[in-house]
């Protein structure tokens, strides 16, 4: 299933960064690059993201480090 | 003329970015299966991809009726298979999503005493389960006589090039 049609990104790839180690969302798009153009698909890859490993994701941070 | 209530508009605009979403994606996958020779399952997906522009059509219209401003610009998450199998799937998902999107819609515009929107939330709730029991179908056949075998049939064996 493809979810970033800028990038042409599918389900597997988001997947395959997680397994690789990406553990934030920001991760995530940077090793796989969706989510980097109209950013439509953000919220189709977080889902992806909570699905594949609930229990990482449990408490998944929007940025990595939160401004101050 | 005014709605029974400004939700009502929120409910058709709803329902108009759900519709509209799944004309691009059935569109794309018509053209999808199209090109890889299965042309019996793209004609389905073609066909339903304009029935359900025009469900966008009647939404946009009964929103304009009720002075309001139909939302074209926002879509859901257009989700594309990447196998004939996996697109059956997906449209099966989003069908039945479709179904409590609009039985809930209903039931709000019966509550707000807005009859006439009811009803045509339900027709389109009919509409829709007949959409997803095909789906359904299919995938069961797939289950029955294996990927291959029901592919097999959505070829058109004696088609010429245009």
């Amino acid at each position: 299933m493809i979810v970033c049609h800028c990038h042409v990104v599918n389900d597997r790839a988001v997947s395959d960064s997680i397994e690789r180690g990406a553990r934030t969302l920001s991760q995530i798009c940077r090793a796989t690059g969706a989510g980097r153009d109209c950013g439509a698909c953000i919220f189709s890859v977080k889902r992806l993201a909570c699905e594949h490993e609930s229990r990482v994701f449990s408490a998944l941070p929007e940025v990595e480090v939160a401004a101050s | 003329m005014q709605p029974a209530s400004p939700r009502v508009v929120e409910l058709l605009n709803d329902a108009l970015t759900f519709e509209l979403t799944v004309t691009n994606t059935y569109f794309l996958h018509a053209r999808m299966m199209d090109n890889w020779g299965l042309p019996r399952l793209g004609k389905v997906f073609y066909d339903l991809s304009i029935e359900e522009m025009r469900d966008a059509d009647a939404l946009l219209s009964r929103i304009l009726m009720f002075d309001g401003h139909p939302n074209v610009q926002r879509l859901n998450a257009i989700q594309v298979g990447e196998r004939p199998e996996e697109m059956l799937s997906l449209a099966f998902e989003s069908e039945k999503a479709a179904v409590a999107q609009f039985n809930t819609a209903a039931n709000e515009c019966h509550d707000l005493a807005d009859h006439g929107t009811a009803a045509m939330f339900e027709d389109m709730v009919r509409e829709e389960e007949k959409h997803a029991d095909w789906f359904e179908g299919q995938l069961d056949a797939i289950q029955r006589v294996g990927a291959a075998q029901y592919l097999a049939q959505q070829i058109d064996p004696g088609a010429r090039p245009e």
